[in-house]
């Protein structure tokens, strides 16, 4: 369910990938041929699970959380992230259009290639490695914010 | 500002790797559902995969129990015929020799005769048996005095053809199951087996082309195949060939032969991305559903990794031979006849082609991938056919055959992209008597 929680834009959608995931993992648990940890391979079966969700929305909405430029000051302050809940890293990511959370998901969390990730998306590497900038940048700042006050704005849609 | 992002890279990392949630009891409910309702569609595509199996298995074994009783049948009828016989030719026999009070002479066993047909051998019986002695290579009976312990001696005087209508020759004694052993039956009954085949099984042969309708079954986890599946059309396709049958009794025959298989699928258009080919170099990667080729364009110079092109509609085929072996039952006696039949082919592929035009925003060119990487040389699938035939004249009659071809083997090398085709078609052939 943690996996899945970072690839959902909620709970809800956390728990229906994990319902996919999981009748996936017994419709191939025989091709599972004990090479590498169940865990794993379990974690490779919500990860794809995620993807086939992705891409049956094929949404692309704009992120949920938006930059106030106007309200912005540079500052970066690493300490205030390391300060939040694991909770509230979850709802950051869950926040990001579908795009940049896939991207910025796999790269990250998954240490996945802009090659692969191009190639599991069906988008090429440059797309990839912008989606990968914008979602950094809007968590960096979102982050920041949470942190300094409200410079950053929630928009629910 | 690089040493922050790698710092909130990690900071990301390390909560997904600790970050634990539990899902609602809500959750384990709809995923007991979904599961049994998977087991329920399972079983039954397990079923309907099975069912090929046991109706080929289940048309075999009927066959091959017909083919015995047949057999045996035959053989009971020899038998009975032998024994009644034997039994109306010994009685006339023992008649004819109370009336005529005739010895005949014998000598160990041989039977020797003028060339009126009288028997003159010296000695003489007090029994004889007249039996069948049965021309294994011909069908043919004849018949055939055995003597056995002669008693007194005396001769024949009179006529042995006018009073003994048969006709007669020296038979080793004992010739027929004296002992009424199991050996002899079953020698003369693979004998018996032996000479129906060599004179029972009618041969014929079938040129004929089936217009076919292909698609095929994906089983596999990567999320790519939806896009492979959405993205593909099959297209007519056709089988052309010569099956060769042999009828080996009224209603059953089996059929084997040589077909031509082309199989047509359109994709649709799509972009493709450049990746590391085998060979070292970067190529443009197009995958289908029986492998995937790669594209290396003449209009620009060579790719770097993640470039990308789109491509127009293409033309996928297949090309096999396929040898079937099928096992097939004939309905109805007069000029038209159905005749249904399930077996196996084998399936060896003799080529593939992708054709395809590539663009990008100032040039466009087409391209022809005609070797598929992953695609399996050789496969096997189950074949089922009702063939309506209609008879011309003693040596020709035209038929009309509906088919059915479903694979048994993934035609494709990776395990975790399997993919089944299966095919509809109807065909037309005319048959030929040899």
């Amino acid at each position: 369910m943690g996996v899945c929680s970072w690839y959902a834009r909620n709970k809800e959608e956390a728990e229906e990938i994990l319902q996919d995931g999981f009748i996936r993992v017994f419709s191939y648990i025989h091709r599972f041929r004990g090479t590498g940890s169940f865990e794993g391979w379990m974690r490779r079966i919500m990860v794809n699970a995620a993807l086939l969700k992705y891409r049956s929305k094929s949404s692309h909405l704009r992120s949920l959380i938006e930059f106030d430029p106007d309200r912005h000051d540079a500052a970066d302050n690493i300490s205030v992230i390391k300060q939040l809940e694991t909770k509230e890293l979850v709802s950051l990511v869950q926040r990001l259009t579908p795009a940049y959370r896939m991207v910025f998901n796999l790269f990250v969390l998954e240490g996945m290639k802009h090659r692969e990730i191009a190639e599991l998306l069906g988008i090429s590497e440059g797309t990839s490695k912008s989606n990968l900038a914008a979602a950094r940048v809007i968590l960096q700042k979102a982050l920041t914010g949470m942190g300094v006050g409200s410079r950053y704005k929630i928009i629910c849609s | 500002m690089s040493a922050h992002l790698h710092d909130m890279d990690e900071i990301f990392k390390s909560a997904y790797q600790r970050f634990r949630d539990d899902p609602t009891s809500e959750v384990w409910k709809k995923i007991n559902a979904a599961l049994d309702k998977k087991d329920a569609v399972a079983k039954k595509k397990r079923t309907f995969k099975r069912k090929p199996v046991f109706l080929f298995v289940l048309l075999l074994m009927t066959g091959l129990i017909l083919y015995e009783t047949m057999i045996v049948q035959t053989g009971a009828r020899i038998f009975k015929k032998t024994a009644i016989t034997t039994n109306i030719e010994s009685k006339n026999r023992r008649e004819a020799s109370s009336e005529l009070k005739k010895t005949m002479k014998i000598g160990h066993g041989k039977v020797f005769y003028d060339q009126g047909g009288n028997a003159i051998n010296k000695g003489s019986f007090s029994e004889n048996r007249l039996s069948q002695n049965v021309d294994l290579n011909k069908g043919v009976e004849k018949f055939a005095t055995f003597f056995t312990q002669p008693t007194a001696p005396g001769s024949i005087t009179g006529d042995i053809k006018t009073n003994y209508p048969l006709s007669y020759e020296k038979i080793p004694a004992p010739f027929l199951f004296p002992d009424n052993s199991v050996q002899s039956r079953n020698n003369l009954t693979s004998t018996i087996r032996a000479g129906n085949k060599n004179s029972r099984i009618a041969w014929t042969y079938t040129p004929f082309l089936s217009y076919e309708w292909a698609q095929y079954r994906i089983d596999s986890d990567l999320p790519a195949v939806n896009s492979i599946k959405q993205g593909s059309e099959h297209e007519p396709s056709f089988s052309t060939g010569v099956l060769l049958s042999g009828q080996f009794t009224e209603k059953w025959m089996f059929q084997s032969g040589i077909l031509y298989s082309n199989t047509t699928i359109d994709i649709a258009p799509q972009k493709i991305y450049a990746v590391q080919s085998p060979g070292g170099d970067y190529a443009y990667k197009y995958i289908t559903s029986a492998g995937y080729g790669y594209i290396r364009p003449g209009f620009t110079t060579a790719p770097a990794l993640g470039d990308s092109l789109l491509t127009s509609e293409a033309e996928h085929t297949l090309r096999h031979i396929t040898i079937p072996l099928a096992i097939k039952y004939k309905i109805g006696r007069g000029k038209f006849s159905i005749i249904p039949g399930a077996g196996i082919a084998a399936n060896f592929l003799t080529g593939t082609k992708v054709e395809t035009e590539i663009k990008n925003s100032t040039d466009k060119e087409t391209v022809i991938i005609t070797r598929l990487t992953g695609t399996k040389n050789l496969s096997w699938s189950l074949t089922a056919d009702a063939e309506m035939r209609y008879q011309l004249n003693n040596k020709m009659s035209v038929n009309l055959r509906p088919t059915f071809r479903y694979a048994i083997s993934s035609i494709t090398r990776n395990d975790d992209f399997q993919t089944f085709p299966y095919a509809f078609g109807i065909g037309l052939g005319m048959t030929f008597k040899f």
